[in-house]
């Protein structure tokens, strides 16, 4: 099935720190609506942008228009291809953002069930960021938890973005988190105890997901360099 | 569509002296080699191979093979001229090919895409040994259980990182191993910059030396995250798979390069110390306060814990290799993993680690007999059938130095073995079992069952003497040839060991190779059903035979199962009733029933046929609803064979 790619400034709006101030000045709702910032620096180990009801400065400002999730646009930015398009690469470990990258960054768009996997899988990871900051005493569990689902949203865009190499190698990791996700998120309902049951769940010998991840390891090198010529 | 070990080749390499091919089929492999078979060999060969693929000059790859290198591994009797390499034999699902070579003539992971393959393979697969078990916990009381050391040697090379090896030229390696990031560090930092002014003193202001610090971070940090992720996954098989109430845990303290070195200003050492990994354990334990961490586990657990926690460690790393993909291959060699265990850990671990099977191939190598069979026990009731059973034994002519392989799947290849391996009574209780087998197999069921059997309780099988006579039986109605002569004379003084008073005698060796060439024949006897069970009655056959002017043709069912035996490519048929729906000849009536062989012998002397003439009974008989001859069902039922 061919892939339906839109670039960012189609399905949003993006502004700098002038632009969205002027914009506000003529919408003050703009304000307080659901935005993503996103840092005019970026490095390769940590998120890209954040949800946030307020506004910080350096910042670019991006508000999905109506009929798109900010927070599958969240996903993505801060997925290693989000990165990537913004001009990160193993040389290149910290880079400064500019507009036309921003908006130029292609964005897959998925099924609503697929979408809602990768929002969710989002949602954990803002929260062991967060939880990690904070809790000293579980501070190493916590940040493995947080880097092994960081890979795993690095695994699932690149499985967004490069179905046909997943289909040759027969790797789907994006259809083992869609069975996880849901396994773990019918027994648990606050987002804590979740992402504990789901993490116990990964630990197990023998879990599809994880084998597959392992697996991954094997091709991102090859896939993020295919990605990079393309 | 999964790539697995067909085969690997040893020629001229440590034990072997000449060419040894050890065939494996794309199967699991369960291996016995005595002391001295050259077992060993064949783990370290497949390591050699596996390793080679990694070098990145072929000088290094081929090192092993180069006569008087330091590092060769040669079998020290060949001449230098001599050849000496490695082949293994890799193959898919639909029977494509790729043989990977590595001695001085060849190196083929020079190519490509061979490269491409053996790199997934070689990062996918596994080797463990039962050193790593043993010196997990080697320490003396009074120093700190670093195991850096043994981890850089027995865990790196099996240790991915998420990430691949970037070298400071910025060129990708393509390598994910904790081994050729360590290498690579502990070595590139000396042709780092120098200050012009102080040759001793790095330039801290070049972009290499600040790309290396970045590698030496990213080190750092890929190499805690993978011990986070191996403890999580250890402490979890602990608890879960062994039932032991203790976790593990690294203090990790990472590795350094350049430091100040303290208490002589702003001078640096200028090398790179290597991180420490501190292996301790806790244990809950209501005498324990606090779940406080022991930092001498060796000190604390007895030995089977200990070793336990190693293995729960060491196949956490396991969990970590990805499983077979389909381009490439991922194979774990097991070499005399368990030796500390007592039995009741054996079966626990044995149970932990077959499962590893279904996604991987797994070659697991013992030189314990009573572990060789603790496993295929254990297959057995597990039903998995896709393993291969070998047995290496020392080479009958040391000169060859080439081990002799048997294949462990039948009675009659236990005999085989044991009689190598002077084990006589075993030989000649495994020929009697072996014996009875083959008669039961031959045999119609109802031949094999006692008269007078008389429900479940009671053994529904007659004995071995009453089956060769009924065997002499059989071999009557298929007119069959005697080929198994002295049956009955080796039934009564060989397959009964307790009846020699000294059963080591060069003459009942003889005897026992004797009857192995027997049970051999009988083996190779094979026995096809041409008539199913549910045909009897029901499918219609017919027959014509034509000689001359005189036609006759006729239908007619079976009333019991028509079998035939294959000996040398001859086949030999019974005689069961068949009963006549319809006739050409008056002779015969619809109803009529007969022997398949008198109706025959009967229609041939309806139309003039002598036993000289006569063509034969399979070209003339046909299945009615294949619109077939019983011949072309024969040559089918042949071909099924090869």
């Amino acid at each position: 099935m061919e892939l339906i790619k839109k670039k960012l400034s189609e399905i949003s709006s993006v502004y700098g720190e002038k632009g969205f101030a002027s914009a506000v000045a003529k919408s003050s709702s703009l304000f307080s609506c659901p935005k993503l910032l996103v840092s005019s620096k970026i490095k390769n180990d940590g998120p890209v942008c954040c949800l946030s009801n307020t506004f910080e400065k350096n910042a670019f400002v991006i508000i999905a228009n109506s009929g798109f999730n900010v927070r599958y646009i969240e996903f993505i930015l801060n997925s290693v291809i989000g990165k990537i398009f913004l001009g990160i690469n193993k040389i290149d470990r910290s880079v400064n953002v500019s507009t036309k990258a921003l908006k130029d960054v292609d964005i897959v768009l998925v099924s609503s069930s697929e979408e809602q996997a990768c929002v969710s899988l989002s949602n954990i990871i803002n929260l062991l960021y967060r939880k990690n900051k904070d809790d000293s005493e579980n501070e190493k569990n916590l940040s493995a938890a947080y880097y092994f689902l960081s890979d795993l949203r690095d695994y699932i865009a690149l499985e967004l973005y490069l179905k046909p190499l997943f289909e040759k190698e027969e790797i789907s990791i994006l259809s083992n988190w869609l069975v996880e996700y849901y396994n773990a998120s019918a027994r648990e309902s606050d987002s804590g105890s979740f992402a504990q049951h789901l993490f116990q769940s990964l630990s197990s010998s023998g879990n599809q997901l994880v084998e597959n991840m392992y697996k991954m390891r094997l091709f991102i090198s090859e896939f993020v360099k295919y990605l990079g010529k393309k | 569509m999964s790539w697995r070990i067909d085969g690997i080749n040893f020629t001229n390499f440590k034990f072997f002296k000449g060419e040894f091919d050890l065939n494996i089929s794309r199967k699991n492999v369960l291996l016995y080699g005595e002391n001295g078979s050259g077992k060993s060999s064949v783990f370290w060969g497949a390591y050699t191979l596996f390793q080679s693929c990694l070098k990145t000059q072929k000088e290094d790859a081929i090192k092993y093979f180069v006569p008087n290198h330091d590092n060769n591994l040669r079998n020290k009797f060949i001449d230098d001229n001599d050849y000496s390499g490695l082949k293994i034999r890799f193959k898919d699902e639909n029977g494509a090919e790729l043989t990977v070579e590595d001695s001085v003539d060849q190196w083929s992971v020079s190519t490509p895409s061979v490269m491409q393959f053996m790199r997934k393979t070689v990062q996918s697969s596994d080797f463990i040994t039962y050193k790593f078990l043993s010196s997990l916990f080697d320490f003396r009381n009074s120093e700190k259980n670093d195991v850096f050391k043994l981890f850089s040697k027995d865990v790196f090379p099996s240790l991915n990182f998420r990430t691949t090896l970037i070298k400071l030229d910025h060129s990708d390696t393509g390598k994910l191993d904790a081994d050729s990031w360590w290498s690579y560090i502990s070595t590139v930092y000396c042709y780092l910059p120098k200050n012009k002014k102080n040759k001793n003193s790095f330039n801290q202001a070049t972009q290499d030396y600040k790309d290396y610090l970045n590698l030496l971070s990213e080190f750092n940090k890929e190499l805690d995250y993978a011990l986070t992720d191996i403890t999580i996954r250890a402490n979890k098989k602990l608890k879960e798979n062994f039932g032991i109430d203790a976790s593990l845990s690294f203090m990790y303290e990472k590795a350094t390069f350049n430091d100040r070195v303290k208490g002589k200003g702003r001078s640096r050492n200028g090398v790179v110390i290597p991180p420490k990994i501190i292996l301790t354990a806790n244990m809950r334990h209501p005498n324990i306060a606090d779940n406080k961490t022991i930092y001498h586990p060796q000190s604390f657990f007895n030995e089977a814990k200990l070793t336990c926690m190693a293995l729960a460690l060491r196949l956490a790393v396991l969990d970590t290799r990805p499983t077979e993909g389909v381009s490439y291959a991922s194979a774990i060699f097991i070499d005399d993993m368990l030796i500390s265990l007592d039995m009741g850990y054996r079966r626990k671990v044995i149970q932990i680690i077959l499962p590893y099977s279904i996604n991987r191939q797994m070659i697991v190598m013992t030189h314990d007999r009573s572990f060789f069979h603790l496993i295929k026990e254990e297959l057995a009731v597990k039903g998995q059938n896709n393993w291969l059973f070998l047995e290496m034994y020392q080479p009958e002519d040391c000169s060859k130095q080439l081990p002799s392989v048997f294949i462990n799947k039948s009675y009659l290849e236990a005999a085989k073995v044991y009689l190598h391996s002077n084990e006589l009574a075993a030989c000649a209780n495994a020929l009697r079992k072996a014996c009875e087998t083959e008669l039961k197999r031959l045999l119609p069921l109802n031949m094999t069952l006692c008269n007078n059997y008389k429900g479940e309780s009671d053994n529904p099988f007659i004995k071995l003497s009453e089956l060769i006579r009924r065997f002499e039986h059989f071999r009557a109605l298929f007119n069959f040839p005697d080929v198994v002569p002295y049956l009955t004379t080796e039934r009564k003084f060989i397959m009964n060991p307790f009846s020699h008073d000294d059963i080591y005698t060069p003459q009942y060796k003889s005897e026992l190779s004797l009857l192995i060439k027997d049970i051999d024949v009988l083996h190779s006897i094979e026995k096809r059903l041409v008539v199913k069970d549910n045909w009897i009655n029901n499918r219609q056959y017919s027959f014509k035979v034509v000689n001359g002017e005189y036609v006759v043709e006729a239908k007619f069912r079976f009333k019991e199962r028509f079998e035939i035996v294959v000996y040398q490519d001859v086949v030999y048929y019974n005689s069961p009733s068949i009963v006549f729906d319809f006739c050409t000849s008056e002779k015969i009536k619809p109803g009529d029933s007969y022997g398949l062989n008198n109706a025959f012998s009967h229609v041939y002397n309806i139309v003039s046929y002598n036993a000289k003439t006569h063509p034969k009974l399979e070209d003339c008989m046909f299945d009615v609803s294949k619109g077939q001859s019983i011949g072309e069902i024969f040559v089918g039922l042949l071909s099924e064979r090869k």
